[in-house]
């Protein structure tokens, strides 16, 4: 690689990444009052894409499987192969906390936090749901 | 001459990121945040290449492709779309839209991004 190398873009890795958080839950928020909020779908959707592919690049590979799930889930709602639930958005939202809370600790020099637990609750959910 | 790229990007990270990496390959940079910003930009500066992301506000890339190719100008400027893991049906629709290639933005693969600029730069009509 060159000079312009991975560790000089963690700082606006973090940045945006918090950004990505922030649109998540905001969006989330919006759906738990209307699950047919067609923005905040998009929102969320956009935002856990972006966060996964950044993610994935910085070497965050939890974090971006994650994001990468919920990806997938808005996926499908978007094209109409599954409802959206409340009780789908509330695991989400969960998921997303603790994404936000493992980006924290990376950020501070911490170990990068797994997912699997909250993950698989979200997807037995999800083919629950199907 | 140097070539000149132009990135349509929603996101500042990769933005950012993506033109430092090419300015440092050598390419002249410059950059869109959505596909309103891209359609203007690539009309007043006219790119060798178009990096188009395809999910973005406003604008998405479909709707960009759908314009650019339908305008006798913009249909000129060879069109890479960024992808990444489980995109391939939007990849199948952006190419169907004209878009030449494809690169996957989490893979991190710029000797693969530079090859395919050039190839689609050189096939430029």
């Amino acid at each position: 690689m060159g000079d312009v190398s991975l560790d000089s873009f963690k700082t606006l890795y973090f940045t945006t990444a918090e950004e990505n958080i922030a649109n998540l839950q905001k969006g989330l928020t919006f759906l738990l009052e209307d699950l047919a909020n067609a923005a905040a779908i998009d929102e969320v959707h956009r935002n856990a894409h972006t966060l996964k592919s950044k993610s994935l690049v910085m070497g965050y590979v939890n974090t971006g499987n994650a994001s990468g799930v919920i990806e997938n889930i808005f996926s499908q709602v978007k094209n109409g192969e599954v409802p959206l639930t409340q009780k789908i958005v509330e695991e989400v939202q969960k998921l997303v906390n603790d994404i936000q809370q493992s980006i924290i600790a990376v950020k501070e020099g911490k170990t990068e936090v797994t997912f699997d637990k909250q993950v698989l609750q979200v997807q037995q959910l999800m083919e629950k749901t199907q | 001459m140097t070539m000149q790229i132009l990135i349509i990007e929603d996101d500042s990270f990769f933005r950012k990121f993506y033109a430092a990496k090419l300015e440092e390959k050598g390419f002249s940079v410059i950059t869109a945040e959505d596909g309103d910003d891209g359609l203007e930009k690539a009309q007043t500066v006219n790119p060798d290449v178009i990096l188009l992301d395809i999910i973005m506000p406003k604008k998405d890339g479909f709707e960009f492709l759908t314009i650019a190719m339908q305008n006798t100008f913009l249909i000129k400027i060879p069109v890479i779309v960024f992808s990444s893991l489980g995109q391939e049906q939007d990849v199948d629709r952006a190419k169907k839209l004209g878009a030449k290639d494809f690169i996957n933005k989490s893979l991190f693969d710029f000797d693969t991004l530079v090859a395919k600029i050039l190839t689609v730069a050189n096939k430029k009509t």
